[in-house]
């Protein structure tokens, strides 16, 4: 019985583990959407850390979910409208403008000279 | 012409992947000696082939690319990694080995993301949010890096 609780518990400490990385990475980039120079945005990315940093001890599970409840609510509620998305990437302005030819395509320049006629 | 048409889709689909424009134009020449009469005006016929081919070699990128996957990091790639890892950590470079495990230089699942979005600014990529999950060591960094920016 202890054992399946043991279990039990360390899969939901991962699951949360899981939820803060991700939560933290999406709070971090929505950090440098609205703070677009560097000067800003080293002290709300230190602002941001704080704020986790905050809740590091915490050891009730369910007191744990609430407050991973209440970031995401947090961060949702202030998600940046027109996020930066690198070029080259999904959805970025330059996603597929150029792709490359597959392998063992190439164009031949002998339009009229061909060796047929 | 018409039967002409009909035979022709036979060589473009026994075409190789690699094939180029110069063994299609000879396709044309067994065709002048098999397909009986040449109409004048067929010289189309190579670019229409081509646009063919480019179209049944479309299985090629895909395989292409799990090839590329699995590479690993190159020196300078690396490099980069290592030296944007100890400044984001305010470590000496010497510490920061390929083999260095994150938890070693005292980064904690945070500092771990940060250091992996530093990476992303740093090369002009982006990495998915289940990407950097198994990011254990500076070696895996770098060739997490490496993936992303060859795909």
């Amino acid at each position: 019985m202890s054992g399946v609780s043991t279990a039990a518990y360390v899969a939901r400490r991962a699951a949360q583990k899981e939820r803060v990385r991700i939560l933290y990475r999406r709070a971090l980039k929505d950090t440098l959407n609205w703070a677009v120079h560097r000067h800003l945005f080293y002290q709300d990315a230190d602002a941001l850390r704080q704020r986790f940093e905050a809740n590091k001890d915490v050891e009730d599970l369910d007191r744990i979910d609430r407050l991973i409840a209440n970031a995401e609510a947090t961060y949702n509620k202030w998600r940046h409208p027109d996020p930066y998305v690198v070029p080259w990437a999904p959805g970025g302005s330059k996603f597929h403008r150029n792709p490359i030819p597959p392998a063992g395509i190439e164009i031949v320049y002998d339009y009229g000279r061909e060796d047929n006629d | 012409m018409a039967s002409f048409a009909s035979t022709s889709p036979i060589p473009v689909a026994t075409l190789p992947y690699a094939a180029k424009a110069r063994s299609t134009v000879c396709q044309i020449n067994g065709f002048s000696s098999i397909g009986g009469p040449v109409v004048r005006g067929l010289r189309i016929m190579p670019t229409t082939k081509i646009t063919k081919a480019v179209e049944r070699s479309f299985p090629v990128p895909s395989c292409f690319k799990t090839t590329i996957s699995c590479s690993i990091a190159q020196p300078e790639t690396l490099q980069t990694v290592q030296s944007t890892i100890a400044k984001q950590l305010s470590v000496d470079e010497s510490t920061v080995t390929p083999q260095t495990k994150f938890a070693d230089l005292g980064a904690d699942s945070l500092d771990t993301v940060e250091i992996m979005m530093a990476l992303e600014e740093k090369f002009g990529v982006s990495i998915g949010e289940g990407g950097a999950e198994n990011i254990a060591t500076v070696q895996d960094a770098a060739d997490l890096i490496e993936k992303v920016k060859s795909a």
